[in-house]
């Protein structure tokens, strides 16, 4: 962790100093000195703000895209680019694989200082600051969790699915955390008309939470940052995974993993199969 | 026109007989072939079940998901999507995203507990009046053995 932070720091002088990049994103301790929180380092001499360790879980991509984003801000004139040097977990370069290939972005536009598990990635960090250990104790409990719910009767997974639904306050930051959910308008927002009504009763969190886990279909890059922030603590990640696992058995395609190969949802092969269809 | 909120407390609190209950069925249905399906079954005064409250939409790539929940919310008991046999869009390939979108909200579906057999899909061509009529039939029948959709 230490000789992690070490590379970040080295590499963010250089870059700083060289003027290769305008600003750092990275983590930096929070003010409980336990929990990390980013942090945008623009100086050379501020470097020493960066850390990593293993509570360092948010996924930096959510800087680079949207309204506001580092790289497709529309505030910003074109001849005014920011240059990004961004401190990547594996789920980030994932993310940032699949952000590429939406276009949201060019490659050009940002150096990577890439901390990797040794899971496929599409993507070759510019610089790679260090490795960790793939968690795979979180991907067991997602494992177990949903085997659990599939031994269950539709009826039981509703009523589980509805108790979880129901804490819902529709404080979107789920929304707010995800680097995929990056529509200048959200659908969520909308009121003309207002497909997803505000108020947080069952339905109206029901349409929510699945509209966003289909918007999330064949993108999502698993890093689990809305089920971290969750308020109320609903398991999204579960659903996430389980149409991520969805869509590789249906389609063959894992976002992130493979840069050239076109989004499942944005695709289609004439022979695809669909038994239900009468 | 009823929020939702009064939807869901309506339906809630309606009681439902079973011996007289009959699904409400929202279908989607391109204008180029399902639409003039079922226009045909009309003119060729075929007998189908009175369940499906038609919308007509100019292909089944413009069924956005969100039209489906909203159904449901609204208080259909099952929702039918149908469009061109494949190779056969009026757009090329809209009905081929649609295949790839509705599968996996089936699935979404399944995850959290709605049968997604309330989810169907057929390909209904201009010319198959009569097979419209069977699609519906055939939904009807699934979605009533169902049951109504609750909150």
């Amino acid at each position: 962790m230490e000789a992690i932070t070490e590379n970040i720091r080295r590499e963010a002088r250089r870059l700083l100093q060289e003027e290769a990049v305008d600003v750092v994103i990275g983590y930096q301790p929070g003010w409980d000195g336990v929990q990390p929180v980013p942090v945008f380092v623009d100086q050379a001499a501020e470097v020493d703000k960066l850390v990593y360790n293993e509570r360092c879980t948010h996924n930096l991509a959510k800087y680079l895209v949207g309204r506001e984003g580092y790289l497709t801000s529309r505030f910003r004139p074109s001849d005014q680019i920011v240059r990004v040097a961004l401190v990547a977990l594996p789920a980030t370069l994932r993310a940032i694989v699949a952000l590429l290939r939406e276009y949201q972005f060019d490659r050009a536009d940002l150096i990577l200082l890439g901390i990797v598990d040794g899971t496929p990635v599409g993507i070759e960090p510019d610089v790679e600051v260090g490795r960790i250990a793939a968690d795979t104790a979180k991907e067991e409990q997602i494992r177990a969790q949903t085997e659990e719910l599939d031994g269950m009767s539709l009826a039981e997974r509703r009523e589980w699915w509805r108790e979880q639904f129901s804490k819902c306050i529709r404080c979107y930051a789920c929304r707010q955390v995800c680097p995929f959910c990056y529509c200048e308008q959200c659908i969520a927002d909308e009121n003309q008309p207002q497909w997803i009504e505000r108020s947080p009763s069952l339905w109206n969190n029901m349409g929510w939470n699945l509209i966003r886990a289909y918007h999330l279909t064949g993108r999502c890059s698993g890093c689990g940052e809305c089920d971290r922030v969750c308020p109320v603590e609903i398991p999204l990640r579960l659903i996430n995974s389980r149409m991520l696992d969805e869509v590789e058995a249906a389609f063959g395609f894992v976002p992130g993993r493979d840069p050239d190969a076109e989004p499942a949802l944005a695709a289609f092969q004439p022979g695809d199969t669909a038994g239900f269809i009468r | 026109m009823l929020s939702s909120n009064q939807v869901e407390t309506l339906s809630a609190s309606e009681g439902v007989d079973p011996s007289t209950w009959e699904p409400r069925i929202f279908a989607f249905l391109c204008n180029w072939c399902s639409y003039v399906g079922a226009d045909l079954a009309g003119t060729s005064r075929l007998i189908y079940p009175a369940t499906v409250r038609i919308i007509r939409l100019p292909c089944t790539g413009r069924v956005d998901p969100m039209f489906i929940l909203r159904s449901f919310q609204r208080g259909a008991d099952g929702v039918l999507v149908s469009g061109c046999h494949p190779g056969d869009c009026h757009y090329s390939k809209g009905n081929f995203y649609a295949r790839r979108r509705m599968l996996m909200f089936r699935k979404l579906l399944a995850f959290v507990g709605i049968d997604p057999r309330r989810l169907q899909m057929s390909w209904v061509s201009a010319s198959e009046g009569s097979k419209w009529a069977q699609v519906v039939t055939d939904v009807t029948n699934e979605v009533k053995a169902l049951g109504p959709l609750r909150a």
